[in-house]
């Protein structure tokens, strides 16, 4: 079974809360880039959680079961970046796509 | 009583909206014909004439939270913010009478709609479309009213539902004592894989078999697809464009345009009635 768009797991509800308010607020962004760390601190991440979002690590992150939107949020987004062709070729972006038969 | 007269469908993705990088020629200028198509639905809305614009669109955790994700909403205040990442683009004013007959009528043919009163805002699912739309849509005091349908959170609303929702809501607009001309839009697609490890990938075989099925009018067939296949080929919004040509009793599509960018199937088309 091939879901992408996946239930988001609890376990990285703070992950989610961060990204949600990266993705839908500019003067929240503006203040996560400004000091990383501290806003991690203040949405309770882990040191291990802390690391992947600094690492901006997309691949890894979905393959740990963050949700997509979030992780555009938290890898593109927070530093107004777009996944431009270039971009995506040196991040890692690209997987071949699931396979799927067209009725 | 209330009538749907028309619907149509196209992408929402930010990017139509504004390119936010830089690109080739050629990219920008099918672009460019992208947004063409919405401003001719914009022009073919004039003719209709209807009071209000239908947009069912899914929400990117952007208006919602996982505090509260509704599967599916209707936005029932007097006006809301739309926005582009946040960013204001938009203030319009919502038909919130209809919308409360639509929330009203759908409950009782047994559609657990949710609403809202108030939002912060709604973003590019419901933005683009309307930004283009609107810049040739000239209909005096036109109204809009959102509707969410979660096609990109999982677990979502299913293919057949959309379809069975869209007879819902045509079905309570003729029984409404309102005289609305309503028309439909469907938001999202086609093939495309945002924040994902699969992005920079489309799938042009399976829009075209999607093009092709719903030019010939094939609308309950394709909902056998399912969740699997829709993810596999990045069509996971195609439930909103069910849900409009639905609604609209469509009996054949017209595909204005179709473009395999290489990070996103394009295509607006225009639902025939």
């Amino acid at each position: 079974m091939t879901i992408i768009f996946r239930y988001p797991p609890l376990e990285h509800l703070r992950i989610h809360k961060l990204g949600y308010m990266i993705f839908r607020d500019p003067d929240f962004r503006e203040r996560f880039k400004r000091d990383m760390n501290k806003v991690m601190d203040e949405f309770g991440l882990t040191e291990e959680e802390k690391k992947l979002v600094l690492s901006r690590d997309g691949v890894k992150m979905y393959d740990m079961g963050v949700q997509p939107y979030i992780i555009f949020a938290l890898v593109w987004q927070a530093f107004g970046e777009w996944p431009s062709r270039e971009q995506i070729k040196k991040l890692g972006y690209g997987r071949e796509k699931p396979s799927r038969v067209i009725p | 009583m209330a009538i749907v007269v028309g619907a149509a469908a196209g992408p929402h993705s930010p990017v139509v909206y504004q390119l936010p990088w830089e690109e080739s020629e050629e990219y920008v200028r099918e672009m460019e014909k992208v947004r063409e198509c919405f401003k001719e639905i914009g022009r073919r809305i004039n003719v209709l004439k209807p009071d209000v614009l239908l947009v069912f669109g899914a929400d990117h955790v952007q208006t919602f939270w996982f505090g509260n994700f509704p599967q599916m909403m209707v936005f029932t205040g007097e006006a809301a913010n739309y926005c582009v990442g946040g960013r204001r683009v938009l203030h319009l004013k919502n038909h919130h009478e209809l919308a409360e007959e639509l929330l009203f009528g759908l409950v009782e043919e047994e559609f657990d709609v949710g609403f809202s009163q108030e939002v912060d805002f709604f973003d590019h699912p419901f933005t683009t479309p309307l930004y283009w739309i609107l810049q040739t849509c000239n209909v005096p005091d036109i109204r809009v009213i959102p509707f969410q349908l979660n096609t990109n959170v999982h677990p979502r609303v299913k293919l057949k539902r959309c379809y069975d929702l869209g007879q819902a809501v045509r079905r309570v607009l003729e029984r409404s004592k309102r005289p609305e001309r309503v028309f439909a839009i469907g938001t999202g697609g086609l093939s495309h894989f945002p924040g994902t490890p699969y992005y920079g990938n489309i799938d042009e075989e399976a829009d075209r078999y999607i093009l092709n099925m719903l030019e010939r009018g094939k609308f309950r067939e394709l909902c056998d697809l399912d969740y699997d296949w829709l993810d596999s080929t990045g069509n996971h919004e195609l439930g909103t464009w069910i849900a409009a040509a639905s609604c609209a009793n469509a009996k054949s599509t017209e595909v204005l345009t179709y473009w395999t960018a290489w990070n996103n199937g394009y295509s607006v088309v225009w639902f025939r009635t």
